[in-house]
């Protein structure tokens, strides 16, 4: 496995920001994924607390942090989704990387920065990978989030419901049954018709561990 | 700016190592570019020059550069087993293609102490396009016989024709070559025989001097001339 650590100049966030970009060692490189971490989490969390290091089998894994972003553009301050599709172009750019497939996911907040940014971008995705996503938040779920401007827009992430009904085939959702968040995947299910994969889990790694191996199985 | 911090296995040395790709942001490297690649000296390791604001000259000249980290292996294969100059001259190459796509223009080499040995050494022997020595250890023959160190004790079985900067001078030398050394080095006199046997050869060189002593303070004096020297023709004077 190659671990490329980057300091990168973003436009989109006007500052220096570190991303990681992984590679597997010897197969060739047939498809991007642009991997988000969840809440309270940074760039490191899916290389610390799940195998996807031996999981990979021909992805450029791209794993940026999304702070508390939500991975939305910020009123009034950075504008992290416009800072994915940068990384999505950069990393193409320099890995010298064209017309392969993209892939996005994310578990928790990625899930939701991931159905966010396929529904905003003209950017096409191959396939979504959501990973116990929040897809409606609750002001519960919000309390003591910092960035208090960001809710109203938060709360209304299922808007491009064309485009989630065009892709819902290629769509892998995954949530436990005792999981917080069960429900509200359940409903999505059932509205876009994806299937919703699940066992006995919750709100926890073990669970995206298992779950990220049969995804990048697909890709 | 991108700088990427490289964790990767080198096959040469049989264990996880890490180099560091600095490429300006405005270069395109679907083109051919030109590659500096920047030597360590001992006790030291690649961030020796990431900590030194070599970036800014990669943007003025627009070129890509590589820091390698090569322990105190003087850059070459070692008794140990670690083939440090098969990874230098060769792995990291062929890295840089695999991961980056990067077509090779030309090939230069900074090299400081240690590394100005190893700068010589890989440059001359896979004919580098510019090397620049700053302070070399080049006469290794000098650090064998007067060390009493027996942690650097020693890398190689024999010193071979192949590992003696003096002898390989006596080839016609298509390289340019850069070699500085200060009048206070220990490294003074090794340097100074060699500088005579570049003068001899008739390649294009450029010879350095001041009263330095063997520190960082020489030699961040002389990188930007290094590079001006390098690439001084097509250095963009807008930025």
């Amino acid at each position: 496995m190659i671990m490329i650590n980057i300091d990168y100049t973003s436009q989109a966030l006007k500052r220096k920001s570190e991303f990681i970009v992984l590679l597997p060692e010897q197969q060739r490189v047939d498809n991007i994924l642009l991997l988000l971490h969840g809440r309270g989490d940074d760039k490191t969390a899916w290389i610390h607390y799940t195998n996807i290091t031996r999981y990979n089998q021909s992805s450029l894994i791209i794993i940026p942090s999304g702070d508390a972003s939500f991975y939305l553009n910020q009123v009034g301050g950075a504008q992290y989704q416009d800072y994915l599709e940068e990384l999505i172009n950069f990393v193409e750019s320099r890995f010298n990387l064209t017309n392969i497939k993209l892939n996005i996911a994310g578990n928790s907040m990625g899930g939701f920065g991931s159905l966010a940014l396929v529904q905003k971008s003209c950017i096409q995705f191959d396939t979504i990978g959501l990973f116990s996503p929040a897809i409606k938040l609750s002001t519960e779920y919000l309390e003591g989030y910092p960035n208090t401007l960001l809710h109203s827009e938060l709360k209304s992430v299922i808007k491009g419901e064309l485009k989630i009904k065009q892709m819902a085939n290629n769509i892998f959702l995954y949530c436990g049954k005792n999981d917080k968040f069960y429900n509200d995947c359940l409903e999505f299910s059932n509205q876009y018709e994806v299937e919703l994969l699940s066992d006995e889990y919750g709100h926890e790694w073990d669970a995206w561990d298992k779950w990220i191996k049969i995804y990048m199985e697909r890709l | 700016m991108a700088f990427f911090k490289v964790n990767q296995y080198a096959h040469s040395l049989g264990y996880q190592n890490q180099y560091s790709v600095y490429i300006p942001d405005s270069l395109n490297t679907s083109k051919q570019v030109d590659v500096v690649y920047l030597y360590h000296g001992m006790w030291g390791n690649r961030i020796d020059f990431e900590r030194y604001n070599i970036d800014m000259l990669a943007e003025k000249f627009q070129v890509v550069l590589v820091f390698v980290e090569v322990h105190n292996s003087y850059y070459l294969n070692t008794l140990s087993g670690e083939r440090f100059y098969d990874y230098v001259s060769e792995e990291i190459p062929t890295n840089l293609n695999r991961i980056f796509g990067l077509q090779v223009k030309t090939n230069s080499v900074i090299g400081i102490s240690m590394g100005g040995y190893g700068a010589m050494y890989v440059g001359l022997n896979k004919k580098y396009d510019n090397i620049a020595n700053l302070s070399g250890a080049v006469i290794l023959q000098n650090r064998i016989d007067n060390t009493d160190d027996k942690r650097f004790a020693w890398v190689i079985k024999e010193l071979k024709n192949e590992h003696c900067i003096e002898k390989l001078l006596l080839n016609q030398v298509e390289s340019r070559i850069y070699s500085y050394c200060g009048t206070n080095d220990f490294l003074w006199e090794d340097n100074y025989q060699i500088n005579q046997l570049i003068v001899k050869n008739g390649c294009d060189y450029k010879i350095s001097s001041d009263d330095g002593d063997h520190n960082f303070e020489s030699w961040n004096n002389q990188i930007p001339q290094v590079f001006n020297y390098f690439f001084g023709g097509q250095a963009n004077d807008n930025d």
